[in-house]
């Protein structure tokens, strides 16, 4: 099969000094998705994304954007990737018309749509001759925006985009970004520490843990793959032995199992009181961080589960 | 990038054509005054008058000299002069230093190597830029301080340190390396305050041993020994090193003896001659000099240690950065 990646790491590895910030790190993401990319703080997104838009050199492996070697000495590679950068650096000191025109004049000739981003800051009311610095937290995240957009690319990314917004910019942001995105077609990549905010909008999921991929996929097969199951209260050690399970909580009354379900969605009940329910985004990610911290607390963790579904 | 570069060091450039008014203005003030004196009040005269020998202490013409010197040159507004010594050092901490670091420190590099100008595009246009800059900046500097320097030139010679560490290739060089430092210590320490720091230290580091230390070994001083009364040896612009009186054996003397031998020539010798005295006992001069006519010989070597040492500096930067970002 011959199909075009957006985005396909293989054995992607970068290292600073002698920790491994991120190892092994495979996956593919289809053309035209919004993807999450989540993990706990120091799981190495932002190096992912930095690997990604050619801002750093991987020290072992392959990134390739829709199929091309990310590298970031031509100016074609790196017109196809736009970069919102985490907390969104501007120059404080240009007005947002200056920055403006530093996208005009260090993008490709003609490519650089300086109309659809005035037009867009117009909108949302944010004056020409600002000075960048003197705007607010959400509107300097706007005009970071609006520049990356304004490139053009087939490829945005996003470092923790609302990590620093309050709620009412965070709401017009992912407006803005959503609107830009349908328009256009455009692949985007969105990094969060909380899976709750892009749940709604992100169709593709990228599960990283102390630098790995624990789960990557679609999000409705991720979601349709695994079932919530509960029932009475049952042996801990039991519960454990059950194939595919992936995560048992027990209560004082009922025990909760998550399981993977490709062991077959009507699984042998352990109990003819079991349930099944579908899990949610939020359920699975959470249930695959556990996985993560329990095994590096275990004295021998188990081999690492990795969950890829394409 | 030429509009981004100049976007960006804007401020720069107008603090460093500030700078070069304020030094512009200061030396014409210092000069004007030493250059009408020198022409109208008998120092050209003199000096062409005594055109050879070391020393020139006696008679009215000594007396002019020194005043002169003591008026334009060593007292007042002429001791602004050695201050000149900052301004390579400043162009290294406040233009060469920040231009990387600041870009780490306020992450501003994440927006500006994601457009679509390769990062060693976008340094190398900078660089280019700023080095032009840099370089004219300390070109008509060190224009203004030669013709400053030209009626003391004509006194004591240009290869003395307080003429030659600014006249002729040695600021643009001296400012070349500073700027070169910069960059790359901002690239290595990725803060502004830091590398400035840095920059500093490591170019008074070197800029002092290489005067100190290397500069009297670019070539080796010459040796002259002459009868007192004999017109060879040393003209006044030649930076004589040391000055020895030799007895009839060969050997040279000691300060005190010397004192002693001056001090009954001056006793003893007829109208107060000292050199018939002293070719009378049979005593010669030696002087170990370095001849005016190799200023530009010291110059180019001189230029090309810091130039090169610029050149190096900025080579690993953009290696660097190619490379290690990250």
């Amino acid at each position: 099969m011959e199909a075009t990646f957006a985005l396909e790491t293989e054995r992607l590895g970068k290292r600073y000094g002698r920790p491994w910030a991120l190892r092994a790190c495979t996956f593919a993401t289809p053309e035209g998705r919004v993807i999450a990319l989540v993990g706990p703080n120091g799981a190495g997104k932002t190096t992912l994304l930095q690997l990604v838009a050619g801002l750093l050199a991987p020290t072992e492996g392959t990134v390739r954007v829709f199929g091309e070697a990310a590298r970031a000495n031509t100016p074609a590679a790196l017109a196809r990737v736009g970069f919102v950068a985490q907390d969104h650096p501007l120059y404080k000191g240009f007005t947002v018309a200056d920055l403006l025109t530093m996208g005009r004049r260090l993008n490709l000739p003609g490519r650089f749509d300086q109309a659809l981003a005035e037009r867009r800051l117009a909108d949302l009311g944010i004056p020409r001759e600002q000075r960048a610095g003197k705007l607010s937290g959400g509107q300097q995240a706007q005009v970071a925006l609006a520049l990356a957009l304004a490139k053009r690319p087939r490829l945005l990314l996003l470092d923790e985009p609302l990590a620093s917004l309050d709620p009412l910019a965070r709401r017009e942001f992912m407006q803005a970004l959503m609107g830009a995105a349908a328009e256009d077609g455009l692949t985007v990549v969105l990094s969060s520490h909380v899976v709750a905010e892009l749940e709604r909008v992100c169709d593709h999921l990228v599960l990283l843990t102390s630098g790995r991929v624990r789960l990557a996929g679609e999000v409705d097969e991720l979601i349709a793959s695994h079932r919530l199951l509960t029932g009475p209260r049952s042996d801990p050690a039991a519960a454990g032995q059950i194939p595919g399970v992936l995560r048992a909580s027990h209560g004082d009354r009922q025990t909760t199992l998550l399981v993977r379900g490709d062991a077959g969605p009507e699984r042998p009940a352990v109990h003819p009181n079991w349930q099944s329910h579908p899990v949610t985004l939020e359920d699975l990610v959470l249930a695959y961080l556990q996985l993560r911290s329990e095994a590096a607390a275990a004295p021998n963790p188990p081999a690492e589960p990795v969950e890829v579904v394409r | 990038m030429v509009w981004l570069t100049w976007r960006q060091h804007r401020a720069e450039a107008l603090g460093g054509l500030l700078a070069l008014a304020a030094v512009a203005a200061s030396l014409l003030a210092l000069g004007l005054p030493a250059h009408h004196a020198f022409a109208h009040e008998g120092i050209a005269a003199c000096l062409a008058q005594a055109s050879s020998g070391p020393v020139l202490t006696s008679g009215s013409c000594g007396e002019a000299l020194k005043l002169f010197s003591g008026r334009y040159l060593n007292s007042g507004a002429g001791g602004l002069i050695p201050w000149l010594n900052f301004l390579p050092a400043a162009i290294g901490v406040f233009v060469g230093a920040p231009l990387l670091a600041r870009e780490f420190e306020h992450g501003t590099w994440r927006l500006a190597w994601t457009q679509a100008v390769p990062r060693t595009r976008w340094l190398a246009v900078k660089l280019v830029l700023l080095v032009a800059g840099v370089a004219a900046l300390t070109a008509v500097t060190a224009v203004l301080f030669t013709w400053y320097r030209g009626p003391f030139d004509q006194i004591d010679g240009r290869m003395w340190a307080s003429a030659f560490d600014f006249e002729g290739l040695t600021i643009p060089a001296y400012a070349l390396f500073a700027f070169a430092l910069g960059i790359l210590a901002g690239i290595l320490t990725r803060r502004i305050v830091v590398s400035m720091a840095v920059t500093l230290g490591g170019f008074l580091a070197v800029r002092l041993p290489v005067e100190f230390w290397l500069r009297p070994h670019y070539q080796r001083p010459v040796t002259m020994t002459v009868d007192p009364l004999s017109t060879q040896g040393p003209t006044r612009v030649d930076q004589v090193l040391s000055t020895n009186l030799i007895d009839s054996a060969g050997h040279t003397l000691s300060d005190l003896q010397t004192r002693r031998v001056m001090d009954a020539a001056l006793q003893g010798a007829t109208r107060g001659d000292v050199n018939t005295y002293l070719q009378a006992h049979s005593y010669h001069w030696s002087y170990v000099f370095q001849p005016a006519a190799r200023f530009w010989h010291f110059q180019l070597i001189e230029a090309a240690i810091f130039i090169g040492l610029a050149a190096a500096l900025l080579t690993s930067a953009v290696w660097l950065l190619r490379r290690r970002v990250g």
